[in-house]
């Protein structure tokens, strides 16, 4: 009889832990699920649980990747209404972590899990819209200089030293279309976005980055990508909506989830530089979702309807997976 | 295409992992009723892993809409300024299950 170790000269290795899948091909057998088991890569995006939020939120500000996220502020569906409560993820779970120095939802944010960088928001008593920018060390937020336009629900895009807010919601009578750049110190206004929008979806950095959807006088699919001076716009999303969420770089994006109506969309798209594709939905129908990672390994939390606590990570096309094998 | 439905928690991370993502769809509704396909044996062993408890389609139904008309009447019972704000949340919908 034909044995693996026959062909290939060793044997299949037994082991209690799964190894990383970063040799696309490798099989094992892990003796502790009594399952053999492929190093594969995925021919297409899939999303899978994350660990759940401790306190259920949506439209909070989020910065850093898949395995060290954070996630701040946002709304909260009965009385406080905003929160200032944040939390820091380890891949698995989430644990709370200095709130930010006052409430707010809908805050831009940037960087990483140890740098973050907070800016703008709203609050929903009074609509009022905020120019508040909180810098996050790891462990606590400290105020910093001002935006110069108040606004809430823009895109973002950068890190806490180089940072890009564009569109948003400004006090009534609505969306803005004021772009603006952090240079770690001071905000400058520079050149607008094409048409004034809230709940813009964004990624990239300061000076490559990416807006897509949102909403004008209705849901829009629009894209438009930033050369460090001035917007393009690119081809179109296939699915109008706002308040998607936004991660990976201006070549290399995700689009997940959106509000197109009434009801939430589960549908996810991505960016290659050049169109936008739609991909495997999420598990959950769900808008304004914290968002963060790259198009290899992304991540998003939270979300409306009302303010669940589930998450999803997402490996992109491409990426090292560890699959089961099975006879059927 | 034809589905089944069950009843399961949502633990957070391993609830639904990549693996089980790549073979088949699953998809959430309030209440934690969750969507598979019919007829799909990796789907069935994910209500097992799960350990989800399964139901007929009206059941499902009958599930969601309970969690619906709570979240619409908690909707109603916002202050007037909450609902007014444009950027706050539109009131649910109602969600028929395929």
């Amino acid at each position: 009889m034909t044995t693996y170790k026959g062909i290939n000269g060793f044997a299949v290795q037994s082991v209690a832990t799964d190894p990383s899948p970063s040799d696309e091909g490798q099989v094992w057998y892990n003796n502790a699920t009594y399952a053999f088991k492929l190093a594969a890569v995925t021919t297409s995006g899939t999303w899978a649980s994350g660990g759940n939020l401790g306190t259920g939120r949506y439209r909070m500000g989020a910065a850093g990747t898949q395995t060290a996220g954070l996630i701040f502020g946002g709304a909260y569906p009965s009385s406080p209404y905003d929160l200032s409560s944040a939390e820091i993820y380890n891949g698995s779970s989430w644990t709370s972590t200095g709130a930010l120095p006052s409430a707010r939802r809908g805050p831009g944010g940037a960087g990483t899990q140890t740098a973050g960088l907070a800016f703008g928001g709203k609050l929903a008593p009074t609509g009022a819209a905020l120019t508040t920018t909180d810098k996050f060390n790891g462990s606590t937020w400290t105020n910093v200089n001002s935006m110069n336009t108040a606004r809430g629900m823009m895109g973002s895009a950068g890190i806490q030293t180089a940072a890009l807010g564009f569109g948003g919601y400004t006090a009534a009578p609505g969306t803005s279309n004021a772009t603006e750049a952090y240079n770690g110190t001071n905000w400058t206004s520079v050149a607008n976005y094409p048409a004034s929008t809230r709940d813009v979806g964004g990624c990239g950095t300061q000076t490559a980055a990416l807006g897509f959807g949102g909403y004008v006088t209705a849901v829009v699919a629009t894209s438009n990508s930033w050369n460090g001076s001035s917007w393009t716009a690119t081809s179109s999303l296939n699915n109008a909506g706002q308040g998607r969420g936004g991660f990976g770089t201006q070549t290399a994006a995700v689009a997940a989830g959106c509000a197109s109506g009434p009801a939430p969309a589960a549908s996810t798209e991505l960016w290659n530089g050049t169109s936008w594709t739609n991909s495997t939905a999420m598990s959950n129908a769900v808008s304004f979702r914290g968002a963060m990672g790259t198009q290899p390994s992304g991540l998003v939390a939270g979300g409306s309807p009302g303010s669940i606590t589930s998450t999803e990570a997402f490996t992109g096309p491409g990426s090292p997976v560890t699959k089961t094998i099975t006879t059927s | 295409m034809a589905y089944k439905y069950c009843v399961a928690e949502c633990w957070g991370k391993g609830f639904i992992t990549h693996d089980d993502a790549s073979k088949y769809q699953v998809s959430g509704f309030p209440g934690n009723v969750w969507q598979i396909p019919a007829n799909n044996q990796d789907a069935n062993l994910w209500v097992n892993k799960v350990a989800g408890s399964f139901k007929t389609k009206a059941e499902a139904q009958a599930i969601v809409d309970v969690e619906v008309t709570a979240a619409q009447a908690a909707w109603d019972a916002l202050p007037d300024e909450q609902k007014q704000q444009p950027f706050n949340k539109q009131r649910p919908t109602a969600i028929v299950l395929e």
